[in-house]
């Protein structure tokens, strides 16, 4: 009986309609209707889900306007309630739902909520690579710090123009813009810079696990100028740390 | 003035406390605050890094904490779900809480979350399945939980008992302690036509571990009232008579002022908590 209740007052608070009839047939007459008192727990999880995701997306939010954002976020809660009770963690479809223009601010909200929410792990620094021996750097397992998104074809500034909350990080090698750099520094803060094809390269094959110099290879490639400058960018705004030093 | 901070004090105290909310963490961080000890809501910080939970580490290094969760779902059917309990297991044993707490609800089935405290009927199918969960619980997170009685909107044809016999039967079965939540119990009593002060009376004393304080709202339904517990305003008048009503009949125990939407600047939280201390004070130690 339990289960079968809930079942249909699931269904009830996220807007199925038979669901709500099956709840209102076993709720006892009371002061206040009970549609409407069942209707309360509706707009609670409607209203708790649309600040969810309008915390994790507020340049789309600001966007949008407050509406517009409500009525999606609402269709989006319809159709992919939370798995987890962890709402830190919700959300992640919502970017393919708004409107074609938004949807480049929405891939980079969601980045940088991620970034936020993200695992900590040791920072390796430029210290630290200096007391590399000079025959092991070439095989240097470096990744990318678990906050990190690299999100390709998109420039980050007119997004970052919405976003006083972050960090803007000038990288000396962002011109001409391929993509958009996402990641937490050490201070904690959320940041984003463009990015050129040849860091993005650098990145992405770290992150792939090719070790320094065969990421480097690629990112040289790709067009990347100053390796050992570009290196000391990474290394200075927290950007990389040892395979072994990154949380599991 | 508070005294000096001491080095992660365990006990929460037998004082008011107040809910730790983002609005108010950096004045946390840049100063002392004068409120004996904080809660915080658990899910909050089930993340994997980042700067929630380095400041939480730092002031919990100077405040006894209590984590209140939402989502333990006690009153599911199918069970509470191991993974949650895990996450909050790990959660636990890192900022070491003097108190933990959920609610006599559910608020998922089969992985579908609603971010809500959902009410389930007040019998004795229910009890079985809270009292099976609480004892999963209690062994799965390895302390007590106190369970928190929630606002209802609702009454159940099902229904065969209220909230303090449910409740008084479930501390009875499982060992489990209660979160006595005063304003839930005005805004349950007033919605389901029922006297508080005599609900109040049945809840037993000796499981009760904890005081909640909040402010709700009023709305009009068609012709008739419902209170909807908001924790958006100062505590109501009558809710204060109703915690100075538990004070004298249970005793004094540690009372959380929270306030959730609309939070209003530190010092009026701590006005609030410092009425609640107030009170404490009147009637002392247990």
């Amino acid at each position: 009986m339990l289960k079968q209740l809930q079942q249909a007052m699931l269904g009830a608070v996220y807007g199925d309609a038979a669901g709500f009839a099956r709840v209102v047939d076993g709720l006892a007459p009371a002061a206040v209707d009970p549609v409407r008192a069942l209707y309360l727990h509706t707009a609670t999880v409607t209203a708790a889900l649309t600040g969810v995701l309008a915390q994790a997306y507020p340049a789309v939010h600001a966007g949008m306007g407050e509406e517009a954002f409500s009525a999606l976020a609402t269709r989006f809660a319809r159709q992919q309630p939370p798995a987890l009770p962890v709402l830190s963690a919700y959300g992640a479809g919502f970017a393919e739902l708004v409107p074609p223009a938004l949807q480049g601010m929405a891939r980079l909200d969601w980045a940088a909520h991620l970034a936020y929410f993200a695992a900590d792990c040791q920072i390796f620094s430029l210290e630290a690579l200096a007391l590399i021996p000079p025959d092991r750097l070439g095989g240097l397992d470096l990744r990318p710090v678990p906050s990190t998104s690299l999100l390709p074809a998109l420039d980050p500034a007119p997004w970052l123009s919405q976003r006083p909350d972050l960090a803007v990080v000038i990288n000396p090698f962002e011109s001409p813009p391929a993509g958009a750099l996402v990641w937490r520094r050490p201070d904690l803060r959320v940041a984003a810079c463009p990015l050129t094809d040849g860091m993005l390269a650098l990145l992405n094959g770290l992150a792939a696990g090719l070790g320094l110099f065969a990421a480097a290879e690629s990112a040289l490639v790709a067009g990347l100028p100053d390796l050992p400058a570009s290196l000391a960018f990474l290394l200075n705004q927290g950007l990389l740390t040892r395979h072994e030093d990154a949380a599991p | 003035m508070r005294p000096a901070p001491s080095h992660r004090p365990d006990a929460v105290p037998l004082a008011a406390g107040i809910g730790l909310r983002h609005a108010h963490v950096l004045d946390f961080l840049t100063a002392p605050q004068e409120v004996s000890w904080l809660e915080v809501h658990s899910e909050n910080y089930l993340c994997a890094g980042g700067p929630r939970l380095a400041q939480l580490e730092r002031i919990r290094a100077d405040y006894p904490l209590s984590c209140h969760s939402v989502a333990l779902s006690l009153g599911a059917a199918e069970g509470v779900s191991p993974d949650h309990l895990a996450r909050l297991r790990a959660l636990y044993d890192r900022f070491q809480p003097g108190l933990i707490s959920d609610h006599l609800a559910w608020c998922g089935v089969a992985g579908m979350h609603a971010p809500d405290l959902l009410p389930l009927p007040l019998n004795g199918e229910s009890l079985d399945v809270v009292a099976r969960n609480v004892e999963r619980v209690q062994e799965g997170l390895g302390r007590r939980l106190l369970v928190e009685n929630p606002s209802l909107y609702l009454r159940f044809q099902a229904d065969e008992m209220d909230e303090a016999d449910f409740l008084a039967a479930l501390a009875a079965r499982t060992g489990c302690g209660l979160l006595l939540d005063i304003n839930n119990l005005y805004v349950s009593c007033q919605n389901r036509a029922r006297d508080a002060a005599s609900l109040l009376a049945r809840f037993p004393a000796a499981a009760v571990g904890q005081y909640h304080l909040a402010g709700h709202t009023r709305l009009m339904v068609d012709d008739a009232v419902l209170l909807v517990d908001d924790h958006g305003s100062p505590v109501s008048d009558p809710v204060w008579a109703l915690y100075g009503q538990a004070l004298r009949l249970i005793g004094p125990r540690p009372t959380l002022v929270e306030w959730d939407t609309e939070v209003p600047p530190l010092p009026v939280l701590l006005g609030e908590a410092a009425q609640a201390q107030a009170l404490l004070g009147e009637v002392g130690p247990c």
